[in-house]
């Protein structure tokens, strides 16, 4: 099998602060769907740059790489939590705070996860959790564009919004148990203790 | 007043709590008394929080360890976005350049630090360099801007100080940030043997 890319940390910061959240401002149609491509490819930007950081083993590029992971996450979903104020129509801008919740509660969970051992065992949802928010943020900005095109709304980046926010809080839960050994199951926890935390 | 002999991170998130909710409810009060009321919590609370965190990052107990830092990110949060929204101008929110929310901003920037020093301390005990911000210090810094904000509010005038505070603080925790990456990729990558 090819060995897959080395991930590029710093690429995905670089595409992450291409600001894409006044695409929802848009009126002409045709602009519209330029900024909203361009929205998709700062997204798969991302993504691409990041999606095999998680199998680095060597301390330096791990460390470089969860870094620029938490940066490049938390400038993407504040830019959608600015679409969602749009599409709210929040003129005072209050509804922009749901991007900076799941920010900062991927923050944590990034936190929580720097405690585990770089050689621990972990479940398939926590490895691709970006791949998750990434692709459920995608999926927000095609929907928003759907719904500027034909006036059909049947996702929109507040639903992505909604649910990363459940995801990530399901993830913090979860990985917190599995680092202090409280959580499930018991074989898994044997092997993923990181900083001695169950002292 | 004496400090407790180990981080009470539980104390320390409902402090945190507290004082988001007074930050939240200051603008919209008018009376002098419940003015002087809310921000005092809000400035007592952080101080308390502060000191029942103290230590939390450094101790040898693990599991106490991790709760600690988990309960700092959430404290951290609480108390920068509460102060972010500590304000009656229109939109509600402190901004800088009209664009940047400086509570959620600010509160971003700490957790990126906080992992940052996560990976710091696996390379075992460093002694931190007195230019780094540490947690308590930002604290510190937010309650003496709580303490300008009041008597701003009791004069009558916007919140300058508070917002001046919090883009200091943004500015001075990502040198911060910047600082302890890179001594944590000079020590990491002196540490890992060569190929």
């Amino acid at each position: 099998m090819k060995n897959p890319p080395p991930p590029r940390p710093w690429t995905a910061v670089i595409f992450a602060c291409l600001g894409w959240g006044k695409i929802a401002e848009t009126m002409n149609p045709w602009a519209a769907v330029l900024y909203h491509l361009l929205a998709g490819a700062v997204i798969l930007g991302v993504w691409e740059s990041l999606r095999w950081g998680a199998r680095m083993k060597e301390p330096v590029q791990r460390m470089k790489f969860r870094i620029c992971a938490a940066i490049a996450e938390t400038l993407l979903l504040a830019n959608a939590g600015e679409v969602f104020r749009v599409e709210c129509q929040d003129a005072v801008g209050k509804t922009v705070a749901l991007g900076w919740i799941c920010a900062a509660v991927v923050l944590v969970d990034r936190l929580i996860e720097a405690h585990a051992r770089p050689d621990s065992e972990s479940d398939w949802m926590l490895d691709h959790m970006l791949g998750l928010r990434c692709t459920l943020l995608g999926l927000g900005v095609a929907g928003h564009l759907t719904e500027k095109l034909t006036g059909a709304s049947y996702w929109s980046v507040g639903t992505a919004l909604v649910l990363i926010l459940g995801f990530s809080l399901f993830a913090c839960f979860r990985r917190y148990g599995y680092v202090t050994g409280s959580g499930k199951p018991r074989k898994m926890i044997e092997s993923s203790v990181g900083l001695d935390v169950r002292s | 007043m004496a400090l407790p002999s180990s981080p009470k991170p539980f104390l320390a998130v409902v402090a945190a709590l507290v004082a988001h909710v007074a930050y939240l409810l200051a603008p919209d009060v008018q009376e002098p008394l419940w003015i002087i009321l809310l921000y005092g919590v809000a400035a007592v609370t952080v101080l308390m929080a502060m000191a029942w965190l103290r230590g939390g990052g450094e101790i040898g107990n693990g599991r106490l360890r991790l709760r600690s830092v988990v309960a700092g990110g959430f404290v951290d949060v609480l108390l920068f976005v509460g102060a972010g929204y500590c304000t009656s101008v229109e939109p509600g929110v402190i901004k800088l350049g009209g664009v940047l929310p400086l509570g959620w901003s600010c509160a971003a920037l700490v957790l990126i630090d906080g992992l940052i020093q996560v990976f710091s301390s696996t390379t075992g005990k460093v002694a931190d360099s007195p230019l780094n911000l540490a947690q308590g210090q930002r604290w510190l810094v937010l309650a003496i801007g709580t303490a300008i904000a009041l008597a701003e509010r009791l004069m009558g005038e916007e919140p300058r100080g508070l917002k001046g505070m919090l883009t200091a603080m943004l500015f001075y925790s990502a040198y911060t940030c910047w600082r302890r990456y890179r001594a944590t990729v000079q020590r990491l990558a002196a540490e890992t043997p060569k190929e």
